[in-house]
């Protein structure tokens, strides 16, 4: 496995759980970060593949890093929640066409709940990348001196002053 | 032979730099971010007339943001798929990245120092924390200008990436898993 793909799997792996918290945990402190938690594991997968890597990952690497633990990380709820739609389907049916009767709408879904659902994991799925990738590249810019060897300190432009010959001898 | 000075010719001049790719990059992240701040006002605004795809923007939202309605702006009795901190960052970065090629040249992949993102980040930290700890009660204008300020420095760590990205070939982006790969195959 590469520096980058680890690196990846550590980021996204913390992205899935935090997700999960988020979902399963009613927290209140968790709840108000908001979506800081994907772009912090983003940032995680740089800073983890800075440890790891010679030199730091630039910004448009930290960005193919973000959106690879954001892939990671955000693809299980493509299968979750049309899971989740087949076991609650019924209520969630019944809950959503209440709501629509109450809006006044016609109270048939367009979809099946189980399409719905699909929907619903997809677009969570791409929230998450999105905002993972972005916390790639900011990490990138905040970790660019973390990489173990130190090579992210640019060469000096002129070369040291050589002293003159000596003649004399 | 020496050429006089006025002869001499930039072999790094600033203009051959720019290509249609930055400008497509600009483009990219100028999109999406119009795309999540549409988003945002479609659930509520679409709650009539698509109540179900409105649905689908609310449960999506509501994978990244708490969605309290006492803490979220409303728009026609509706609130906004996210909160107004979520709101204020995501239109903040979409004001930002659009005036983005009038503050900073397209071609800069360098970053600013992360003090500064560090200082636009901290009135939300602040904000966040006194009305966490009940110490101040902060108000809808509080977290959407924190949140605001914060995502629109954000877009000079952002912008960056991305024009860079439209700079550097797949291969060398992915060149880790490739070189694992060859050293495997050779050894």
């Amino acid at each position: 496995m590469s520096n980058k793909t680890k690196a990846a799997a550590i980021g996204g792996g913390a992205l899935l759980l935090l997700a999960l918290l988020s979902i399963l945990v009613p927290v209140k402190g968790f709840n108000f970060l908001c979506c800081v938690w994907a772009l912090v594991c983003g940032a995680l997968a740089v800073y983890v593949y800075n440890r790891k890597s010679a030199t730091a990952a630039r910004p448009g690497e930290g960005a193919v890093l973000g959106a690879l633990a954001g892939l990671i990380g955000g693809l299980p709820f493509v299968i979750v929640f049309p899971i989740i739609g087949m076991y609650v389907g019924n209520r969630l049916q019944a809950a959503i066409e209440e709501q629509l009767r109450q809006m006044g709408q016609p109270a048939e879904l367009p979809m099946s709940i189980f399409a719905m659902t699909l929907i619903v994991g997809v677009a969570s799925a791409l929230l998450i990348t999105g905002l993972a990738t972005i916390g790639g590249v900011i990490g990138a810019s905040i970790f660019k001196g973390n990489a173990q060897g130190g090579t992210d300190a640019a060469p000096p432009s002129t070369p040291p002053p050589v002293p003159p010959p000596d003649f004399s001898r | 032979m020496r050429a006089d000075v006025s002869e001499y010719v930039p072999q790094y001049a600033r203009g051959e730099v720019a290509s249609s790719r930055v400008w497509l990059a600009w483009g990219v992240v100028v999109t999406s971010a119009f795309v999540f701040v549409g988003l945002t006002l479609f659930a509520p605004l679409g709650r009539v007339r698509a109540g179900v795809w409105s649905s689908v923007v609310y449960a999506a939202f509501g994978m990244i943001c708490h969605q309290m309605p006492e803490r979220s702006f409303h728009v026609e009795g509706h609130p906004l798929a996210v909160c107004a901190r979520c709101f204020g960052v995501y239109a903040g970065f979409a004001a930002s990245v659009l005036v983005y090629p009038l503050m900073r040249s397209l071609q800069r992949t360098d970053v600013p120092s992360r003090v500064w993102l560090l200082a636009a980040v901290l009135p939300l930290a602040v904000d966040f924390t006194l009305g966490f700890t009940g110490l101040w009660e902060n108000t809808h204008a509080s977290r959407f200008a924190t949140g605001a300020l914060a995502g629109a420095a954000s877009v000079f760590y952002v912008m960056p990436g991305a024009i860079e990205l439209s700079h550097i070939h797949r291969r060398r982006l992915f060149a880790d898993a490739a070189t694992d790969k060859q050293r495997r195959r050779v050894s």
